[in-house]
C-alpha cells in the first residue's frame, strides 16, 4: 500500500505538488491523470526517493522509499523508458539492473523472452525503437516480480499488441494483489485498465475516485423522456439543476444528477417516464471537465452529490 | 546491498560498454606511440645518450592523463549523461554508497589501465631503442618512474569519477581537466618532464617548493593529486546525494 500525505514539492516559487494526498490500496490499478507539467511525474519521483520533498511524506507499506531494505524488490518502477545507456545491449542492461536488485541473472533472459525482446536482446539499446525501449523498461520493472508497480507512461509507443499485453499484465498482477500506479495521456486506455483515477491539476488534487465514480461526478447529465416536460422541466430546475429540451417529449438533465435523481424528482411531480438514463460519458471528457478550470479545488468525496441527494429527499 | 556487490554492478556497468575499451585502448596505446615518434624522429644515441636521459621516455606525457580522467568519468557522469542514475539510485537510495563503489572501480580500472599504459610505453621504447642500436638501460629509477605513471593515472581516474558525479558529462570533465592541466603547466610547470617522472621525485611527501622565499611556486606530487582525489570525491558524493533526479 502505498500512501502520499500533504506531499509538496517547489522549486523556488514554481510549486510542482501541492499537499497532494492519496492512498492506493493492493489489489488495485490507479490510474495517474493530469496535463503536462500537472505534476505526476514528480510526485511518482517524491514516492520513489527521487526527489526530496518540501513538505509532507509518501510511504510504501509505512516505510519511506529509501528505508526499505530492499526498495527495488518492493517497488517496480518505470519512470523514463530513455534512462538506458544506448552503448548498451538490452540483455546487458537488464543483467545490471538485476545485480543491483539482487536478483539471479538468469532473470534477465527469461523476462527478454516475455516481453518479446529475445530476438533483440544482444543488440544495442540505441537502436531500439520506442516500443522497444518501453518493452524493455517494462521488464526492468517487473524484473523482481515486486508487489507494487510505479508506472509512468508505460503505453508509450507500444503497438496495439503491446498495449494489449500490458493491459492483461498489469491486471493480472493486480489479481494477485499488487498496488499499480498507471501514469498515462492515453486516456482510453486507462479508461479500461483501472479501478481508480488519481487526477492532478497544477500540481493539485483533483479527483481521487473509482472510474464510475468520476464519471457520473463529472458528467451528470441525464437523458429522460416524458409524456409532461414542461412539467418536469419547472420540477428539475427548482431542484437545482438545468434542463434543456432535445426533442418534444425529451429533456437532457445536467447536474450533477444520477437517473435515479431525476426519476424521484419526476414521481413527486407525477410526470410519466417513457425512458431514463444517464448520458454516457467518457473519462476523456471526465478529464478535460476537471482540469479545464484555472484554479483547481481540490476534491477528493462527492460531497456535492451527497448534499445534493439530501435537498431533493 | 553490500558494497563488494555494488562494487561488482559498477563493473558490469563498466565492462559492458564499448566506450570503456576505447577509452582504455587509447589510453595503453597513445602514449606508447607517442614514445614510439620519439624516437623515431630523434636519434636516441642523440637525444638520449645516458640512462638519465632514456628515463624521460617512461616519464609519459600530459595530455594523454586526460584519457585516465575521461576514463574515470564514463560511470559516474555517463550515469547522468545517459539517465541511468535513475534506475541505479532506485536500486541503491544510498547514493554515497554508489558514487564511493563507483570511484573505486574506476580506481581498480585505472590501476589496470596505468600498469598497462606503463609497460606499453617501457616496451616500446626498448624496441624502438633496440632499432636504432642504442644502449637500452634505464636503470633503477625506470621502477619508481613507471610506479609513478601507474600511480598517477590511478590518480586520474579517481579525479576523473569524482569529477564526472559533479559536472556529469565525461566529454566534459575530460576537457576540462586536460584544460586544468594546462593552466597548471603554464603556471607550475608540473607536467612538463612527464607526470610519471614528476611523481617518481615525490612519492612518500608531498612537496612544496619555496623558492628564495617567495611562497610556494610549485606544487608537485603523489600526495597533491591524491588531495585533489579527495576533494573531488568529496564533492561528488555531496552533489549527487542531494540531487534532485
Amino acid at each position: 500500500m502505498i500512501t502520499v500525505t500533504n506531499l509538496t514539492k517547489r522549486y523556488g516559487a514554481t510549486v510542482a505538488v501541492d499537499g497532494v494526498s492519496f492512498t492506493l490500496q493492493p489489489g488495485t490499478v490507479t490510474g495517474f491523470l493530469g496535463h503536462n507539467g500537472a505534476g505526476k511525474s514528480t510526485t511518482l519521483r517524491l514516492i520513489c526517493g527521487l526527489v526530496r520533498p518540501t513538505a509532507g511524506t509518501a510511504v510504501v507499506d509505512g516505510v519511506a522509499y529509501r528505508d526499505l531494505p530492499r526498495p527495488a524488490a518492493t517497488v517496480g518502477t518505470l519512470l523514463d523508458a530513455s534512462a538506458v545507456h544506448p552503448g548498451r545491449t538490452g540483455r546487458d542492461h537488464l543483467r545490471v539492473l538485476a545485480g543491483a536488485c539482487g536478483v539471479p541473472l538468469a532473470r534477465a533472459d527469461a523476462l527478454l523472452e516475455q516481453v518479446g525482446l529475445a530476438a533483440a536482446a544482444r543488440r544495442r539499446v540505441g537502436g531500439y525503437s520506442l516500443g522497444m525501449r518501453q518493452r524493455l523498461g517494462l521488464a526492468g520493472a517487473v524484473l523482481t516480480d515486486p508487489p507494487v508497480l510505479l508506472l509512468d507512461e508505460p503505453a508509450t509507443g507500444l503497438d496495439p499488441e503491446g498495449i494489449r499485453w500490458m493491459r492483461g499484465f498489469l491486471r493480472e498482477k493486480a489479481a494477485q494483489g499488487c498496488t499499480v500506479l498507471l501514469s498515462s495521456h492515453l486516456l482510453g486506455e486507462v479508461a479500461q485498465t483501472v479501478d481508480r483515477v488519481v487526477v492532478l491539476h497544477g500540481g493539485r488534487l483533483v479527483a481521487d475516485d473509482t472510474v464510475d465514480g468520476l464519471l457520473h461526478r463529472v458528467s451528470g447529465d441525464v437523458l429522460v423522456r416524458t409524456t409532461a416536460p414542461d412539467i418536469l422541466r419547472r420540477a428539475v430546475t427548482q431542484a437545482g439543476w438545468t434542463a434543456r429540451t432535445t426533442a418534444a417529449d425529451t429533456l437532457v438533465v445536467s447536474g450533477p444528477a444520477s437517473p435515479d435523481e431525476v426519476g424521484v424528482v419526476a414521481g413527486h411531480v407525477g410526470a410519466p417516464v417513457l425512458e431514463l438514463r444517464a448520458e454516457a460519458a467518457g473519462l476523456e471528457d471526465a478529464f478535460f471537465a476537471l482540469t479545464s478550470s484555472a484554479s483547481p479545488t481540490p476534491s477528493t468525496d462527492s460531497a456535492d452529490h451527497r448534499n445534493r441527494q439530501e435537498a431533493i429527499r | 546491498m553490500t558494497m563488494i556487490n555494488q562494487m561488482r554492478v559498477e563493473a558490469r556497468k563498466l565492462l559492458t560498454l564499448r566506450g570503456t575499451y576505447v577509452v582504455a585502448g587509447l589510453t595503453v596505446l597513445v602514449p606508447a606511440i607517442i614514445t614510439a615518434v620519439r624516437i623515431g624522429t630523434e636519434d636516441p644515441n642523440v637525444e638520449f645518450p645516458t640512462t638519465a636521459s632514456r628515463l624521460e621516455l617512461l616519464g609519459g606525457s600530459l595530455p594523454f592523463n586526460a584519457l585516465f580522467v575521461g576514463l574515470g568519468a564514463l560511470l559516474t557522469a555517463g550515469e547522468w549523461r545517459h539517465g541511468t542514475a535513475v534506475p541505479t539510485f532506485l536500486a541503491e537510495p544510498r547514493r554515497w554508497r554508489v558514487v564511493t563503489a563507483q570511484v573505486a572501480v574506476a580506481g581498480l580500472a585505472g590501476t589496470v589501465v596505468a600498469t598497462l599504459t606503463a609497460a606499453a610505453i617501457r616496451v616500446t621504447a626498448h624496441l624502438g631503442l633496440v632499432a636504432w642500436d642504442s644502449p637500452t638501460g634505464f636503470g633503477a629509477d625506470q621502477w619508481p618512474t613507471m610506479l609513478g605513471v601507474v600511480l598517477g593515472g590511478v590518480a586520474m581516474t579517481v579525479i576523473g569519477a569524482g569529477l564526472g558525479a559533479v559536472l556529469r558529462n565525461p566529454a566534459l570533465t575530460a576537457v576540462a581537466v586536460g584544460a586544468g592541466g594546462l593552466v597548471v603547466e603554464m603556471l607550475f610547470g608540473f607536467f612538463s618532464s612527464g607526470l610519471g617522472e614528476a611523481l617518481s621525485l615525490t612519492l612518500a611527501v608531498q612537496r612544496l617548493v619555496v623558492e628564495d622565499g617567495q611562497g610556494p611556486l610549485e606544487i608537485e606530487g603523489l600526495f597533491t593529486l591524491a588531495g585533489w582525489a579527495a576533494a573531488t570525491l568529496a564533492v561528488g558524493i555531496r552533489r549527487t546525494a542531494t540531487a534532485d533526479i
